[in-house]
């Protein structure tokens, strides 16, 4: 009996091998992106070891949320692309302000105004479509021309009750065409379902031929591949935001914001355009087989600190709103 | 030197009951005494004290000059290690074992090799009169017969006092009187120091040494069987013993 | 020895130690989490300061008003239609000489043991406006299940298997001689009925009906397979919904509802304390002889075929309707040509989730069985062969998680355990291990009720012998105890593997990526329909088959004491 009472504290009082302090990412960049990256972290870091989390951005913030209410997230430097989670983190003043070296040139509408997080790369919202339903001069052009009768049955996007890089399109579309765009698409009988991957999946097997997604899903396809074609739409892409937040603990922060800097440093922000989002340092090239920059930027909607109030304010009514005009 | 010793041994409850009135008593090796008595007199609970199975407030026993329970100096002896056999008047045969398993339970648990159980529970199911039946399990025994696998348990370990309750008491009348008879064959064989418990007169007498007659909690009288016939002492006893 | 040294010698002892673990452990599962969700929800404020806001953002918007609304509207309908129903039943199947009423009992109360959510998909298969199967018959879209008047249907046809099986098992301890000088009296059945029978019942009526009303309140699946397409919120998938938010506002205001739907939970089970402690008068009688039953003479055949009309479309007709689904091609569709295999094949063999689902539901109600089943052997034993203060505490802890609504319980857990749990465990937040545990407390009372009732059953004589035989406490409890109680223990295990291998409340708050089960399976395949539909209905009718599978299992092992 007392053998096993001591063998079980013996147990819990194992110290790790390693004895370096650990800051923990938790993100939802893709598994070969953080392959890429890990090495890199490793070379420049040699006082501490960098950990990865990685899942969807909803699971992700998911996570930090229920962890930071029940205690505390181990989490320390959270980079998704969920920008009004980090605000409404910032509100709650769990995150930790501090400004990136190598960010003075980022674009103020990639900031947060008190330095509590800073967009750290930007993928971005285009259309695709089924070159085997359709030649290039038949596709669209715009985004706004899909609530128009001809495409009838012919759209699929994803939902913004399942993934956050629709929602924000879905935000931006409304402020830009207001719920009569969508009322269109209803009666195109646009299926709204799930989230990038359902959209691929629809335009693939040519259930829906036209479709909205982000430029990355389609990128990642095999570059010979020609049955999948890309519109950069001339209503101007969606900028989605990916975010890069530290959260506030006690204690030592160098660590944590070494890391961030790294992010922002030209090796890092590279590494991201590996992941086929554009960096938002500038000065960095665009990802392979992207456009530039400044040919994206010229027609997207911007970013500004109102847009995100109010978007963050009116949340839950837009996906209200959403569901009851097309999910009836 | 007394081989079982009760002294001023007795047990109140905590809310102040009293349950057995302090007594003594010393029983020598060897020898057959039975606690007499109408139910709720005490006598089980005195033997079930001896066993460990119940703790005294009081008193102190003893078993081969060893203290096994004395509460005063904190001082107790849990039952497995008291080395003392019982017999339990449901006989407590357990039924998801068979005959060899029940009587070999207490050897296994003495950690002896396999060669001396199985000689051992044989022996020993020889002297109860159950050999060759060994694989059977209890629901396919009779009742008498399932005492008997109780008793052979009692015995097998070879205990330094052999505890008996009420034991006969769901047995017809015939087999009680035949198994009176071996438990007295046996005890006299085995030179075995007995404590038993019963409330029927005619098994004490025929059966013991010395009689313990309680009532009410109280040790009343303590002797042998004539003594007590010819010396009752009182009309209570006289009545009883009858 | 002085006292002190033996003092220790006996806490340390084996018996002492084991048994106080498991104490601890019982009330750290059961109790500590809602402590936890209590403290966090009202100290959510900034640094941990006292704060309503979570009450205030949760109610500032209609929708969770109206939830509440709606779930006190269900329940109490769900309620009386279950009364209803099961009470007049109960009494044909008890009182009368309903042909086959002891098979009656037994197939009446199937829908016990069948998560209701499976229901929903039938039903929803069956009575969906635009391609339900008997509207396709019957023409028109006269039934539409995504209604308030479908959810009360779909509920109240499982829940009143709940209220029959308590008003059978009362009817059966009724002192028959007091209906029967009713009747002697010159009363004809149905007064028997109203003045004897009903006053009798009502203690133990009450509380089945209550819980009953609990249950609804409590039910996630008919809520959001129904409800919400039908933009029926109700408080369950409301709390589903801000959980979903996904961010710590959402999180607060999924608590604040949580702890307002736990307090609806308490106020209902204080009620039942309350009205079934009156039991003790009258009904149990000693010598139930069986009561003559009275005859149906010429309403036999009326009765009869009623009752057989119930069960037909209460059972019958949904378990044919997921049938039809699953071999469906194209959903609704009443052709031969329409019969397809695919479904099966595409469903069970050809789906890389469905398997691992299989796999997770089977290792998480595998696990949570064995767990609460080893948790009840040391815990039944202080229940039942100790004298030990506080003993009476042990079956209540248990059975506050069973009697909470499982959205709350699932919600206190994702709060104690995504941090560190008393300091000691790493996050659990979306594993196996949370669903896991969650599983077991949340059926935790059912493996602890049977150890309880076998260890009753066991005299103490037994392990006496064995202790003067020179076995020690624990040597005792691994060659006596332990295997005397093996069957009930059985029969425990699954009680308890029963019901968590179909779970869908729970789960689908702790799940996540990689974490499927078959609950949340099926509950995917019919929100976001594959390709052609009749998912939902293979993996549903797998369930049914399993269930009843199981329950015949639990019946053979335990001899008919446990199982329908």
């Amino acid at each position: 009996m007392a053998f096993l009472l001591l063998a079980f504290f013996c147990l819990c009082g194992c110290t790790a091998k390693d004895e370096r302090p650990v800051v923990w990412i938790y993100t939802s960049l893709y598994k070969d992106t953080i392959a890429e990256i890990q090495p890199l972290l490793n070379k420049a870091f040699p006082n501490f070891r960098v950990q990865f989390f990685q899942a969807g951005s909803e699971e992700v913030s998911a996570k930090v949320s229920a962890e930071e209410l029940a205690g505390g997230t181990r989490a320390d430097v959270l980079i998704f692309s969920d920008r009004f989670w980090f605000e409404e983190m910032a509100g709650l003043k769990r995150l930790h302000a501090y400004a990136p070296k190598n960010t003075e040139k980022v674009d103020d509408m990639f900031k947060n105004k008190d330095s509590f997080y800073t967009v750290v790369s930007l993928p971005v919202m285009v259309m695709i479509y089924n070159t085997e339903a359709m030649t290039a001069d038949q596709a669209p052009k715009t985004f706004k021309e899909m609530a128009l009768p001809k495409w009838k049955g012919q759209f699929a996007t994803g939902s913004p009750l399942a993934s956050g890089t629709n929602f924000t399109t879905v935000a931006f579309l409304q402020k830009a065409y207001g719920w009569s765009y969508f009322e269109g698409l209803r009666h195109n009988d646009t299926i709204a379902e799930g989230g990038n991957s359902s959209v691929l999946r629809r335009v693939q097997t040519k259930e829906r031929p036209v479709g909205w997604i982000l430029l990355e899903n389609i990128l990642r396809l095999p570059p010979e591949q020609k049955k999948i074609q890309i519109i950069y739409p001339g209503d101007g892409v969606v900028l989605q935001t990916n975010v890069l937040g530290i959260i506030k603990k006690k204690g030592e922060m160098k660590n944590a914001e070494a890391v961030a800097d790294w992010f922002f440093s030209p090796e890092g922000q590279v590494v991201l355009t590996h992941s086929y989002m554009y960096p938002t340092v500038p000065g960095v090239p665009a990802p392979q087989r992207a456009p530039p920059l400044a040919d994206i930027l010229k027609k997207a909607q911007k970013w500004t600190p109102q847009f995100v109030q109010e978007i963050l304010k009116d949340r839950e009514d837009i996906k209200e709103e959403f569901a009851r005009i097309m999910l009836q | 030197m007394s081989y079982v010793g009760f002294k001023k041994v007795g047990k109140v409850f905590p809310g102040g009951i009293r349950v057995v009135d302090q007594f003594n008593l010393e029983i020598s090796e060897g020898e057959f005494v039975s606690f007499l008595g109408p139910s709720g007199c005490g006598k089980t609970t005195s033997l079930r004290m001896l066993a460990g199975l119940e703790k005294n407030t009081e008193g102190v026993i003893s078993i081969a000059g060893d203290i096994v329970s004395d509460p005063e100096r904190h001082i107790f002896v849990p039952p497995e290690k008291r080395r003392v056999g019982m017999v339990f008047q449901s006989y407590a045969v357990w039924p998801h074992m068979n005959v060899f398993e029940n009587v070999a339970y207490p050897l296994k648990m003495a950690n002896r090799p396999k060669d001396e159980i199985r000689d051992r529970v044989l022996k020993m199911l020889a002297v109860v009169e159950m050999q060759g039946l060994e694989e059977r399990k209890p629901s396919q025994l009779s009742g008498g017969q399932q005492q008997r696998v109780a008793l052979a348990r009692g015995l097998v370990m070879q205990p330094r006092v052999l505890l008996l309750d009420e034991p006969l008491s769901n047995l017809d009348a015939k087999l009680r009187e035949k198994m009176r008879r071996d438990i007295r064959q046996i005890q006299q064989q085995l030179k075995l120091t007995v404590v038993y418990v019963t409330h029927d007169q005619i098994e004490a007498t025929t059966m013991s040494d010395r009689i313990v007659i309680m009532r009410g909690g109280k040790l009343i009288q303590v002797g042998t069987p004539t003594e007590i016939k010819a010396k009752p002492a009182d009309d209570f006893v006289a009545d009883f013993i009858r | 020895m002085n006292r002190f040294q033996q003092k220790c010698r006996q806490l340390l002892s084996g018996q002492s130690i084991i048994l106080v673990l498991a104490a601890v452990l019982l009330f750290a599962l059961c109790v500590v989490p809602f402590i936890e969700l209590f403290l966090k929800i009202i100290f959510s404020g900034v640094d941990g300061e006292f704060s309503l806001e979570p009450y205030r953002h949760a109610f500032a918007r209609h929708s969770a008003l109206i939830a509440v609304g709606n779930t006190l509207v269900l329940s109490t309908l769900v309620t009386l239609l279950s009364l209803i129903l099961a009470v007049p039943l109960a009494w044909l199947l008890s009182r009368t000489d309903l042909l086959g009423a002891k098979r009656w009992r037994s197939w009446l109360s199937i829908p016990f043991a069948i998560p209701p959510f499976i229901g929903a998909i039938a039903w929803i298969f069956l009575a969906n406006p635009s391609t339900g199967l008997l509207n396709k018959i019957f023409g028109g879209s006269f039934f539409n299940i995504y209604s308030f008047s479908g959810l009360v249907f779909v509920e109240s046809s499982f829940l009143y298997a709940f209220v029959l099986m308590t008003a059978l098992s009362s009817f059966d301890r009724i002192d028959s001689s007091l209906e029967e000088a009713a009747r002697l009296s010159g009363a004809p059945p149905w007064r028997v009925f109203c003045d004897v029978s009903l006053p009798l019942l009502r203690p133990a009526l009450s509380g089945a009906a209550l819980l009953v009303f609990l249950a609804t309140a409590a039910s996630f699946g008919v809520p959001a397979l129904i409800g919400s397409p039908a933009r029926i919120y109700l408080m369950t998938t409301q709390i589903y919904m801000f959980q979903k938010m996904g961010s710590i506002s959402g999180l607060l205001r999924a608590g604040a509802l949580s702890t307002c739907l736990m307090a609806v939970a308490f106020v209902v089970l204080t009620l039942v304390q309350y009205l079934t402690r009156k039991q003790s008068l009258q009904t149990v009688g000693g010598k139930t002889a069986r009561p003559s039953l009275i005859e149906l003479g010429k309403y036999r055949h009326f009765a009869f075929g009623g009752v057989t009309l119930f069960w037909i479309i209460t059972f019958i007709l949904p378990v044919l309707g997921i049938f039809v689904s699953s071999v469906s091609h194209v959903q609704g569709d009443l052709q031969w040509s329409n019969l397809t295999g695919q479904t099966w094949i595409r469903t069970l063999l050809q789906n890389e989730e469905t398997g691992r689902a299989f796999l997770n539901s089977f290792i998480l109600a595998g696990s949570a069985a064995t767990g609460a089943v080893l948790l009840s052997i040391l815990v039944g034993y202080i229940q039942v062969k100790t004298r030990l203060p506080g003993r009476g505490l042990l079956g209540s802890m248990a059975s506050l998680p069973y009697a909470t609504p499982g959205t709350v319980l699932a919600f206190a857990m994702i709060l104690s355990f995504s941090g560190s749990f008393l300091g000691i465990l790493p996050s659990l937040y979306n594993t196996l291990a949370l669903i896991a545990l969650a599983y077991l407390i949340k059926y935790l009372s059912f493996a602890m009720n049977t150890a309880k009732d076998a260890y009753a059953q066991i005299d103490d004589v037994l392990a006496e012998a064995a202790r003067v035989s020179g076995a020690n406490w624990t040597r005792t409890m691994l060659t006596i105890w332990l295997p005397l109680l093996a069957p009930a223990l059985a029969a425990g295990w699954f009680l308890v593997f029963m019901p968590a291998l179909s779970e869908l409340t729970m789960t689908i708050l702790l799940t996540g990526p990689g974490l499927e089960t078959i609950g949340t399976t099926i509950y995917q395949l019919q929100e976001y329909s594959d390709a052609g539909g009749g998912g939902a209905s293979v993996l549903s009718l797998v369930v049914v088959i399993l269930v009843v599978t199981i329950n015949l299992l639990v019946k053979w092992i335990s001899r008919g004491r446990y199982g329908l």
